[in-house]
Protein backbone atom coordinates (compact mmCIF):
# COMPACT_ATOMS: atom_id res chain seq x y z
CA UNK A 1 0.00 0.00 0.00
CA UNK A 2 1.56 3.34 -0.97
CA UNK A 3 2.28 5.80 1.79
CA UNK A 4 0.21 8.98 1.76
CA UNK A 5 1.80 11.66 -0.43
CA UNK A 6 4.67 9.40 -1.53
CA UNK A 7 5.63 9.44 -5.23
CA UNK A 8 3.90 6.07 -5.61
CA UNK A 9 0.72 7.40 -3.99
CA UNK A 10 0.64 10.43 -6.26
CA UNK A 11 1.08 8.23 -9.33
CA UNK A 12 -1.81 6.03 -8.21
CA UNK A 13 -3.88 9.18 -7.73
CA UNK A 14 -3.00 10.38 -11.23
CA UNK A 15 -4.04 6.96 -12.57
CA UNK A 16 -7.35 7.16 -10.70
CA UNK A 17 -8.04 10.62 -12.15
CA UNK A 18 -7.21 9.48 -15.67
CA UNK A 19 -9.46 6.45 -15.35
CA UNK A 20 -12.41 8.59 -14.27
CA UNK A 21 -14.57 9.35 -17.29
CA UNK A 22 -17.01 11.41 -15.29
CA UNK A 23 -14.14 13.65 -14.21
CA UNK A 24 -12.81 13.84 -17.77
CA UNK A 25 -16.16 15.14 -18.95
CA UNK A 26 -16.85 17.51 -16.08
CA UNK A 27 -13.35 19.02 -16.41
CA UNK A 28 -13.10 18.89 -20.19
CA UNK A 29 -12.15 22.56 -20.49
CA UNK A 30 -10.29 22.85 -17.19
CA UNK A 31 -6.78 24.28 -17.30
CA UNK A 32 -4.92 24.71 -14.05
CA UNK A 33 -2.40 22.88 -11.94
CA UNK A 34 -2.70 22.19 -8.24
CA UNK A 35 -0.42 22.19 -5.26
CA UNK A 36 -1.80 19.96 -2.51
CA UNK A 37 -0.48 20.72 0.94
CA UNK A 38 -0.67 18.55 4.05
CA UNK A 39 -0.08 20.73 7.07
CA UNK A 40 1.60 19.24 10.11
CA UNK A 41 -0.29 18.54 13.33
CA UNK A 42 0.18 16.17 16.32
CA UNK A 43 0.71 13.22 14.00
CA UNK A 44 2.84 14.86 11.35
CA UNK A 45 6.05 16.76 11.88
CA UNK A 46 6.80 18.36 8.54
CA UNK A 47 4.46 19.59 5.82
CA UNK A 48 4.06 17.47 2.68
CA UNK A 49 3.46 18.77 -0.82
CA UNK A 50 2.29 17.26 -4.07
CA UNK A 51 2.01 18.86 -7.49
CA UNK A 52 -0.61 17.71 -10.01
CA UNK A 53 -0.98 19.16 -13.48
CA UNK A 54 -4.60 19.02 -14.62
CA UNK A 55 -5.47 19.83 -18.19
CA UNK A 56 -8.65 19.25 -20.19
CA UNK A 57 -10.01 16.44 -18.09
CA UNK A 58 -6.75 14.59 -17.56
CA UNK A 59 -3.93 14.64 -15.04
CA UNK A 60 -0.81 15.15 -17.14
CA UNK A 61 1.69 14.57 -14.37
CA UNK A 62 2.13 14.49 -10.64
CA UNK A 63 5.08 14.45 -8.28
CA UNK A 64 6.24 15.02 -4.75
CA UNK A 65 7.43 18.53 -4.08
CA UNK A 66 10.11 19.20 -1.49
CA UNK A 67 10.27 22.95 -1.77
CA UNK A 68 6.90 24.58 -2.58
CA UNK A 69 8.59 27.83 -3.61
CA UNK A 70 9.86 25.96 -6.65
CA UNK A 71 6.37 25.41 -8.07
CA UNK A 72 3.94 28.04 -9.16
CA UNK A 73 0.61 26.24 -9.33
CA UNK A 74 -2.61 28.04 -10.24
CA UNK A 75 -4.46 26.49 -7.30
CA UNK A 76 -3.49 25.46 -3.82
CA UNK A 77 -5.56 23.14 -1.64
CA UNK A 78 -4.34 22.72 1.92
CA UNK A 79 -5.41 21.19 5.21
CA UNK A 80 -4.12 19.52 8.33
CA UNK A 81 -2.97 15.90 8.23
CA UNK A 82 -5.82 14.75 10.50
CA UNK A 83 -8.36 16.42 8.21
CA UNK A 84 -6.84 14.84 5.10
CA UNK A 85 -7.26 11.47 6.79
CA UNK A 86 -10.91 12.21 7.45
CA UNK A 87 -11.36 13.44 3.88
CA UNK A 88 -9.94 10.23 2.44
CA UNK A 89 -12.12 8.20 4.78
CA UNK A 90 -15.18 10.08 3.51
CA UNK A 91 -15.81 11.58 6.95
CA UNK A 92 -15.51 15.14 5.71
CA UNK A 93 -17.51 16.37 2.75
CA UNK A 94 -14.99 18.33 0.66
CA UNK A 95 -17.27 21.33 0.19
CA UNK A 96 -18.31 21.44 3.85
CA UNK A 97 -14.63 21.04 4.70
CA UNK A 98 -13.86 24.19 2.75
CA UNK A 99 -16.79 26.15 4.12
CA UNK A 100 -15.90 25.27 7.71
CA UNK A 101 -12.23 26.09 6.98
CA UNK A 102 -10.88 22.62 7.61
CA UNK A 103 -9.36 23.06 4.19
CA UNK A 104 -8.48 26.14 2.22
CA UNK A 105 -8.44 26.61 -1.51
CA UNK A 106 -6.63 29.43 -3.24
CA UNK A 107 -6.69 30.40 -6.89
CA UNK A 108 -9.21 31.73 -9.36
CA UNK A 109 -12.53 31.06 -7.64
CA UNK A 110 -14.60 32.09 -10.64
CA UNK A 111 -13.01 29.07 -12.38
CA UNK A 112 -13.65 26.78 -9.44
CA UNK A 113 -17.31 27.81 -9.14
CA UNK A 114 -17.80 26.68 -12.74
CA UNK A 115 -16.07 23.37 -12.15
CA UNK A 116 -17.28 22.53 -8.65
CA UNK A 117 -18.38 19.09 -9.74
CA UNK A 118 -14.96 18.36 -11.25
CA UNK A 119 -13.32 19.52 -8.02
CA UNK A 120 -15.48 17.19 -5.99
CA UNK A 121 -14.73 14.26 -8.29
CA UNK A 122 -11.03 15.06 -8.03
CA UNK A 123 -11.19 14.79 -4.26
CA UNK A 124 -13.14 11.57 -4.60
CA UNK A 125 -10.30 10.11 -6.66
CA UNK A 126 -8.08 10.32 -3.56
CA UNK A 127 -10.47 7.90 -1.87
CA UNK A 128 -9.82 5.34 -4.58
CA UNK A 129 -6.13 5.14 -3.73
CA UNK A 130 -5.44 2.59 -1.05
CA UNK A 131 -3.45 4.56 1.43
CA UNK A 132 -1.14 3.89 4.30
CA UNK A 133 -0.84 6.82 6.68
CA UNK B 1 -19.63 20.47 11.83
CA UNK B 2 -22.31 22.30 9.88
CA UNK B 3 -24.48 25.40 10.22
CA UNK B 4 -28.02 26.55 10.27
CA UNK B 5 -28.32 30.29 9.84
CA UNK B 6 -31.27 32.63 9.73
CA UNK B 7 -31.94 36.33 9.44
CA UNK B 8 -34.16 37.98 12.05
CA UNK B 9 -37.55 37.43 10.46
CA UNK B 10 -40.51 39.78 10.88
CA UNK B 11 -43.56 37.98 9.48
CA UNK B 12 -47.29 38.33 9.22
CA UNK B 13 -49.54 41.34 8.74
CA UNK B 14 -47.87 44.68 9.51
CA UNK B 15 -44.38 43.14 9.56
CA UNK B 16 -43.32 46.09 7.40
CA UNK B 17 -43.77 48.36 10.40
CA UNK B 18 -40.58 46.88 11.82
CA UNK B 19 -38.70 49.00 9.28
CA UNK B 20 -39.72 52.12 11.20
CA UNK B 21 -37.39 51.09 14.03
CA UNK B 22 -34.34 51.48 11.79
CA UNK B 23 -32.61 54.70 10.94
CA UNK B 24 -29.97 55.61 8.38
CA UNK B 25 -29.38 55.69 4.64
CA UNK B 26 -31.25 53.06 2.67
CA UNK B 27 -30.14 51.83 -0.74
CA UNK B 28 -33.11 50.05 -2.30
CA UNK B 29 -32.45 47.42 -4.96
CA UNK B 30 -35.47 46.50 -7.04
CA UNK B 31 -36.90 46.46 -10.56
CA UNK B 32 -38.77 49.15 -12.44
CA UNK B 33 -42.05 47.20 -12.71
CA UNK B 34 -42.34 46.97 -8.95
CA UNK B 35 -41.71 50.68 -8.65
CA UNK B 36 -44.38 51.45 -11.26
CA UNK B 37 -46.95 49.14 -9.69
CA UNK B 38 -46.53 50.84 -6.32
CA UNK B 39 -45.31 47.71 -4.52
CA UNK B 40 -41.94 49.25 -3.65
CA UNK B 41 -43.70 52.26 -2.13
CA UNK B 42 -45.55 49.96 0.31
CA UNK B 43 -42.20 49.20 1.95
CA UNK B 44 -40.34 52.43 1.28
CA UNK B 45 -42.95 54.52 3.12
CA UNK B 46 -41.83 52.79 6.32
CA UNK B 47 -38.17 53.71 5.89
CA UNK B 48 -36.90 56.52 8.10
CA UNK B 49 -33.96 58.27 6.48
CA UNK B 50 -32.39 59.10 3.15
CA UNK B 51 -33.39 56.73 0.35
CA UNK B 52 -31.84 55.96 -3.03
CA UNK B 53 -33.63 53.54 -5.36
CA UNK B 54 -31.81 51.40 -7.93
CA UNK B 55 -34.51 49.86 -10.11
CA UNK B 56 -32.36 48.30 -12.82
CA UNK B 57 -32.70 44.64 -11.81
CA UNK B 58 -33.54 42.37 -14.74
CA UNK B 59 -35.02 38.86 -14.71
CA UNK B 60 -32.23 36.23 -14.48
CA UNK B 61 -29.93 38.97 -13.15
CA UNK B 62 -26.34 39.00 -14.32
CA UNK B 63 -23.06 39.56 -12.52
CA UNK B 64 -22.82 42.87 -14.37
CA UNK B 65 -26.01 44.23 -12.85
CA UNK B 66 -24.55 43.72 -9.38
CA UNK B 67 -21.53 45.81 -10.33
CA UNK B 68 -23.75 48.47 -11.86
CA UNK B 69 -25.77 48.74 -8.65
CA UNK B 70 -22.62 48.78 -6.49
CA UNK B 71 -21.31 51.73 -8.52
CA UNK B 72 -24.45 53.69 -7.61
CA UNK B 73 -24.23 52.58 -3.98
CA UNK B 74 -20.64 53.85 -3.79
CA UNK B 75 -21.69 57.45 -4.25
CA UNK B 76 -24.67 57.07 -1.92
CA UNK B 77 -22.81 55.23 0.89
CA UNK B 78 -25.72 53.41 2.50
CA UNK B 79 -26.10 52.01 6.01
CA UNK B 80 -28.65 49.53 4.72
CA UNK B 81 -29.05 47.67 1.45
CA UNK B 82 -32.73 46.85 1.00
CA UNK B 83 -33.72 44.26 -1.58
CA UNK B 84 -37.36 44.46 -2.59
CA UNK B 85 -38.61 41.97 -5.14
CA UNK B 86 -38.75 38.38 -6.21
CA UNK B 87 -35.65 36.22 -6.18
CA UNK B 88 -33.87 38.39 -8.75
CA UNK B 89 -33.84 41.66 -6.82
CA UNK B 90 -33.06 39.90 -3.56
CA UNK B 91 -30.11 38.07 -5.10
CA UNK B 92 -28.78 41.29 -6.59
CA UNK B 93 -29.15 43.05 -3.21
CA UNK B 94 -27.16 40.22 -1.61
CA UNK B 95 -24.46 40.67 -4.21
CA UNK B 96 -24.48 44.44 -3.74
CA UNK B 97 -23.91 44.28 0.03
CA UNK B 98 -21.00 41.86 -0.21
CA UNK B 99 -19.29 43.63 -3.13
CA UNK B 100 -19.92 47.08 -1.65
CA UNK B 101 -18.09 45.95 1.49
CA UNK B 102 -15.39 44.19 -0.56
CA UNK B 103 -14.61 46.44 -3.54
CA UNK B 104 -11.82 44.24 -4.81
CA UNK B 105 -13.92 41.09 -4.94
CA UNK B 106 -15.18 40.08 -8.36
CA UNK B 107 -18.78 38.83 -7.90
CA UNK B 108 -17.90 35.74 -9.92
CA UNK B 109 -15.28 34.94 -7.29
CA UNK B 110 -17.74 34.53 -4.43
CA UNK B 111 -17.22 30.98 -3.30
CA UNK B 112 -18.48 29.56 0.00
CA UNK B 113 -14.98 29.88 1.45
CA UNK B 114 -14.00 33.31 0.13
CA UNK B 115 -12.62 35.56 2.88
CA UNK B 116 -14.68 38.73 3.07
CA UNK B 117 -14.69 41.82 5.22
CA UNK B 118 -17.77 42.95 7.13
CA UNK B 119 -18.10 46.70 7.38
CA UNK B 120 -21.41 46.95 9.16
CA UNK B 121 -23.73 47.55 6.22
CA UNK B 122 -26.98 45.77 7.03
CA UNK B 123 -28.97 43.78 4.49
CA UNK B 124 -32.78 43.82 4.60
CA UNK B 125 -34.70 41.59 2.21
CA UNK B 126 -38.39 42.03 1.49
CA UNK B 127 -39.90 39.41 -0.81
CA UNK B 128 -42.68 40.45 -3.19
CA UNK B 129 -43.34 36.88 -4.26
CA UNK B 130 -43.74 33.69 -2.25
CA UNK B 131 -41.17 31.44 -3.80
CA UNK B 132 -37.45 31.90 -3.97
CA UNK B 133 -36.94 32.00 -0.21
CA UNK B 134 -33.93 34.13 -1.07
CA UNK B 135 -34.79 36.41 1.87
CA UNK B 136 -33.86 33.58 4.24
CA UNK B 137 -31.01 31.78 2.52
CA UNK B 138 -27.30 32.35 2.14
CA UNK B 139 -27.49 31.41 -1.53
CA UNK B 140 -27.13 33.64 -4.56
CA UNK B 141 -27.81 32.78 -8.17
CA UNK B 142 -26.51 35.06 -10.91
CA UNK B 143 -26.37 34.54 -14.64
CA UNK B 144 -23.24 34.42 -16.73
CA UNK B 145 -24.76 35.96 -19.83
CA UNK B 146 -22.18 34.93 -22.42
CA UNK B 147 -22.40 31.30 -21.27
CA UNK B 148 -26.21 31.13 -20.86
CA UNK B 149 -25.48 29.66 -17.48
CA UNK B 150 -26.70 30.35 -13.98
CA UNK B 151 -24.04 30.17 -11.33
CA UNK B 152 -25.11 29.45 -7.78
CA UNK B 153 -22.97 30.12 -4.77
CA UNK B 154 -23.40 30.32 -1.03
CA UNK B 155 -21.62 32.43 1.56
CA UNK B 156 -22.42 33.32 5.20
CA UNK B 157 -22.20 37.05 4.37
CA UNK B 158 -24.92 36.59 1.76
CA UNK B 159 -27.44 35.98 4.57
CA UNK B 160 -29.68 38.96 5.26
CA UNK B 161 -29.72 40.62 8.67
CA UNK B 162 -33.48 41.09 8.44
CA UNK B 163 -36.18 39.44 6.35
CA UNK B 164 -39.56 41.14 6.25
CA UNK B 165 -42.18 38.58 5.28
CA UNK B 166 -45.34 40.65 5.08
CA UNK B 167 -48.30 39.28 3.07
CA UNK B 168 -49.15 42.86 2.07
CA UNK B 169 -46.21 42.72 -0.35
CA UNK B 170 -47.67 39.75 -2.27
CA UNK B 171 -51.37 40.59 -2.11
CA UNK B 172 -51.53 41.70 -5.72
CA UNK B 173 -49.24 39.07 -7.19
CA UNK B 174 -50.64 37.95 -10.58
CA UNK B 175 -52.05 34.42 -10.42
CA UNK B 176 -49.49 32.99 -12.81
CA UNK B 177 -46.58 34.40 -10.84
CA UNK B 178 -48.08 33.09 -7.61
CA UNK B 179 -48.22 29.66 -9.25
CA UNK B 180 -44.66 29.39 -10.46
CA UNK B 181 -43.08 31.01 -7.42
CA UNK B 182 -45.05 28.65 -5.18
CA UNK B 183 -43.75 25.71 -7.16
CA UNK B 184 -40.22 26.99 -6.61
CA UNK B 185 -40.85 26.96 -2.85
CA UNK B 186 -42.16 23.40 -3.02
CA UNK B 187 -39.09 22.34 -4.98
CA UNK B 188 -36.87 23.82 -2.26
CA UNK B 189 -38.70 22.04 0.53
CA UNK B 190 -38.63 18.65 -1.20
CA UNK B 191 -35.05 18.98 -2.49
CA UNK B 192 -33.74 20.01 0.93
CA UNK B 193 -35.54 17.14 2.67
CA UNK B 194 -33.72 14.52 0.59
CA UNK B 195 -30.38 16.31 0.24
CA UNK B 196 -27.17 14.61 1.30
CA UNK B 197 -26.78 17.60 3.64
CA UNK B 198 -30.24 17.28 5.23
CA UNK B 199 -30.14 17.69 8.98
CA UNK B 200 -32.18 17.93 12.16
CA UNK B 201 -32.45 21.67 11.89
CA UNK B 202 -34.11 21.67 8.47
CA UNK B 203 -36.17 18.46 8.36
CA UNK B 204 -39.11 19.83 10.35
CA UNK B 205 -39.00 23.07 8.42
CA UNK B 206 -39.23 21.19 5.11
CA UNK B 207 -42.18 19.13 6.29
CA UNK B 208 -44.07 22.20 7.47
CA UNK B 209 -43.32 24.08 4.24
CA UNK B 210 -44.61 21.13 2.17
CA UNK B 211 -47.76 20.84 4.29
CA UNK B 212 -48.50 24.53 3.92
CA UNK B 213 -47.90 24.53 0.17
CA UNK B 214 -49.99 21.46 -0.61
CA UNK B 215 -52.81 22.86 1.54
CA UNK B 216 -52.79 26.55 0.71
CA UNK B 217 -51.09 27.10 -2.64
CA UNK B 218 -54.14 26.34 -4.86
CA UNK B 219 -56.32 28.59 -2.69
CA UNK B 220 -53.76 31.39 -2.62
CA UNK B 221 -53.33 31.26 -6.39
CA UNK B 222 -57.03 31.27 -7.21
CA UNK B 223 -57.97 34.09 -4.89
CA UNK B 224 -55.45 36.65 -3.72
CA UNK B 225 -58.00 38.05 -1.30
CA UNK B 226 -57.87 34.77 0.63
CA UNK B 227 -55.71 36.31 3.34
CA UNK B 228 -55.09 33.16 5.30
CA UNK B 229 -53.90 31.20 2.28
CA UNK B 230 -51.74 34.04 0.94
CA UNK B 231 -50.04 34.54 4.30
CA UNK B 232 -49.40 30.84 4.91
CA UNK B 233 -47.89 30.37 1.44
CA UNK B 234 -45.73 33.44 2.02
CA UNK B 235 -44.45 31.92 5.26
CA UNK B 236 -43.90 28.56 3.56
CA UNK B 237 -41.63 30.10 0.95
CA UNK B 238 -39.44 31.67 3.64
CA UNK B 239 -39.34 28.40 5.58
CA UNK B 240 -38.22 26.54 2.47
CA UNK B 241 -35.57 29.21 1.93
CA UNK B 242 -34.23 28.63 5.44
CA UNK B 243 -34.04 24.93 4.66
CA UNK B 244 -32.01 25.27 1.47
CA UNK B 245 -29.62 27.66 3.19
CA UNK B 246 -28.42 24.78 5.33
CA UNK B 247 -29.35 21.64 3.37
CA UNK B 248 -29.18 23.04 -0.19
CA UNK B 249 -31.40 22.55 -3.20
CA UNK B 250 -31.13 19.36 -5.19
CA UNK B 251 -31.96 17.55 -8.38
CA UNK B 252 -35.08 19.48 -9.40
CA UNK B 253 -32.82 22.53 -9.32
CA UNK B 254 -29.99 20.93 -11.29
CA UNK B 255 -32.52 20.50 -14.10
CA UNK B 256 -34.29 23.75 -13.32
CA UNK B 257 -31.17 25.93 -13.40
CA UNK B 258 -30.14 24.33 -16.66
CA UNK B 259 -33.55 24.89 -18.29
CA UNK B 260 -33.69 28.48 -17.03
CA UNK B 261 -30.23 29.26 -18.34
CA UNK B 262 -30.77 27.78 -21.80
CA UNK B 263 -34.47 28.17 -22.54
CA UNK B 264 -35.43 31.02 -20.19
CA UNK B 265 -38.76 29.88 -18.77
CA UNK B 266 -39.63 30.94 -15.19
CA UNK B 267 -37.49 29.14 -12.64
CA UNK B 268 -40.44 27.85 -10.60
CA UNK B 269 -42.04 26.19 -13.62
CA UNK B 270 -38.74 24.63 -14.63
CA UNK B 271 -38.13 23.12 -11.18
CA UNK B 272 -41.74 22.38 -10.24
CA UNK B 273 -42.56 20.51 -13.44
CA UNK B 274 -39.38 18.44 -13.09
CA UNK B 275 -40.26 17.50 -9.50
CA UNK B 276 -42.41 14.41 -10.23
CA UNK B 277 -39.58 13.03 -12.37
CA UNK B 278 -36.68 13.92 -10.09
CA UNK B 279 -38.64 12.55 -7.11
CA UNK B 280 -39.15 9.17 -8.74
CA UNK B 281 -35.59 9.00 -10.04
CA UNK B 282 -33.84 10.20 -6.89
CA UNK B 283 -35.86 7.86 -4.66
CA UNK B 284 -33.29 5.18 -5.51
CA UNK B 285 -30.86 7.13 -3.33
CA UNK B 286 -33.25 8.48 -0.72
CA UNK B 287 -36.21 6.11 -0.48
CA UNK B 288 -36.45 6.32 3.28
CA UNK B 289 -36.57 10.12 3.23
CA UNK B 290 -39.30 10.27 0.61
CA UNK B 291 -41.29 7.67 2.50
CA UNK B 292 -40.98 9.74 5.66
CA UNK B 293 -41.94 12.96 3.89
CA UNK B 294 -44.90 11.23 2.23
CA UNK B 295 -46.04 9.98 5.66
CA UNK B 296 -46.04 13.50 7.04
CA UNK B 297 -48.15 14.58 4.09
CA UNK B 298 -50.78 12.01 4.94
CA UNK B 299 -49.67 9.20 2.62
CA UNK B 300 -50.03 5.80 4.25
CA UNK B 301 -48.29 3.69 1.57
CA UNK B 302 -44.78 2.37 2.15
CA UNK B 303 -41.51 2.26 0.23
CA UNK B 304 -41.77 2.71 -3.56
CA UNK B 305 -45.54 2.98 -3.31
CA UNK B 306 -45.13 5.96 -1.02
CA UNK B 307 -42.91 7.59 -3.65
CA UNK B 308 -45.49 6.89 -6.36
CA UNK B 309 -48.20 8.43 -4.19
CA UNK B 310 -46.01 11.46 -3.56
CA UNK B 311 -45.41 11.83 -7.29
CA UNK B 312 -49.17 11.61 -7.81
CA UNK B 313 -49.73 14.26 -5.15
CA UNK B 314 -47.31 16.63 -6.89
CA UNK B 315 -48.99 16.02 -10.25
CA UNK B 316 -52.41 16.65 -8.70
CA UNK B 317 -51.12 19.94 -7.32
CA UNK B 318 -49.83 20.88 -10.77
CA UNK B 319 -53.23 20.06 -12.26
CA UNK B 320 -55.01 22.12 -9.57
CA UNK B 321 -52.76 25.02 -10.51
CA UNK B 322 -53.44 24.56 -14.25
CA UNK B 323 -49.81 23.75 -14.90
CA UNK B 324 -48.86 21.00 -17.36
CA UNK B 325 -47.11 18.05 -15.76
CA UNK B 326 -44.53 17.86 -18.54
CA UNK B 327 -41.99 20.23 -20.01
CA UNK B 328 -43.40 19.98 -23.52
CA UNK B 329 -46.62 21.60 -22.32
CA UNK B 330 -44.97 24.48 -20.52
CA UNK B 331 -42.44 25.08 -23.31
CA UNK B 332 -45.33 25.41 -25.75
CA UNK B 333 -46.72 28.24 -23.64
CA UNK B 334 -43.39 30.04 -24.08
CA UNK B 335 -43.09 29.34 -27.79
CA UNK B 336 -40.42 26.68 -27.43
CA UNK B 337 -41.05 23.77 -29.76
CA UNK B 338 -39.95 20.15 -29.75
CA UNK B 339 -37.12 20.86 -32.16
CA UNK B 340 -35.67 23.63 -30.03
CA UNK B 341 -35.73 21.35 -26.99
CA UNK B 342 -34.00 18.46 -28.72
CA UNK B 343 -31.51 20.81 -30.41
CA UNK B 344 -30.51 22.05 -26.97
CA UNK B 345 -30.70 18.73 -25.17
CA UNK B 346 -26.96 18.14 -25.11
CA UNK B 347 -26.31 21.52 -23.54
CA UNK B 348 -29.17 21.06 -21.09
CA UNK B 349 -27.69 17.75 -19.99
CA UNK B 350 -24.18 19.09 -19.61
CA UNK B 351 -25.25 22.19 -17.70
CA UNK B 352 -27.48 20.18 -15.36
CA UNK B 353 -24.84 17.55 -14.71
CA UNK B 354 -22.29 20.22 -13.82
CA UNK B 355 -24.66 22.51 -11.93
CA UNK B 356 -23.41 23.20 -8.41
CA UNK B 357 -26.57 21.70 -6.93
CA UNK B 358 -25.34 18.21 -7.89
CA UNK B 359 -22.71 18.49 -5.17
CA UNK B 360 -25.21 17.86 -2.42
CA UNK B 361 -26.89 14.87 -4.03
CA UNK B 362 -26.26 11.47 -2.48
CA UNK B 363 -24.84 10.47 -5.84
CA UNK B 364 -24.35 12.46 -9.03
CA UNK B 365 -26.46 10.96 -11.84
CA UNK B 366 -24.60 10.05 -15.01
CA UNK B 367 -25.07 12.22 -18.07
CA UNK B 368 -27.00 9.36 -19.61
CA UNK B 369 -29.47 9.46 -16.72
CA UNK B 370 -29.72 13.24 -16.94
CA UNK B 371 -30.60 12.90 -20.61
CA UNK B 372 -33.28 10.32 -19.84
CA UNK B 373 -34.64 12.52 -17.08
CA UNK B 374 -34.95 15.49 -19.42
CA UNK B 375 -36.66 13.39 -22.08
CA UNK B 376 -39.07 11.79 -19.62
CA UNK B 377 -39.91 15.17 -18.11
CA UNK B 378 -40.35 16.63 -21.59
CA UNK B 379 -42.57 13.84 -22.88
CA UNK B 380 -44.38 13.37 -19.58
CA UNK B 381 -43.37 9.72 -19.31
CA UNK B 382 -43.12 8.06 -15.91
CA UNK B 383 -39.54 7.46 -14.81
CA UNK B 384 -39.01 3.74 -15.24
CA UNK B 385 -35.25 3.48 -15.55
FE1 LIG C 1 -35.36 27.66 -6.61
Amino acid sequence: MPKFFSQEWIEKFVEAVNANEEYANAAKDWEGDFLFVVEPDEELEKPMYAYIDLYHGKAREGYVVEDPSQVNAAFEFRGKFSNWKKLLAGEIDPIKGLVTRKFTLKGNMAMVMRYAKAAKLLVECTKQVETEF
Amino acid sequence: MWWFASPRIAFGEDALEFLESLEGKFFVVTDSNLVKSGVVEKAVKHLRGEIEIFDGVEPDPSFEIVEEAVAVARTFQPDYVVGIGGGSSLDVAKGVRIIYENPHLNPEEISPWTDVEEKGVKLILIPTASGSGSEASNAIVLTKKDEDRKIASVHPRIMADYAIVDPEMVKDLPERVAVFTGLDALSHAIDAYVSAWKNDFTDGICIQACKLLFTYLPRACKDRSDREAVERVHNAATLAGLAIGSSQAGLSHSLGHSIGGVLHIPHGFACGICLPYTTKYYSRFALEYYEELAYHLGIQAKKEEAVDELVKKIKTLLADLNVPDNLKGIFKEYGIGEEEFYDNLKRLVYNASTDNTVLTLADIPSEEDFEKLFIHAFEGKDVDF
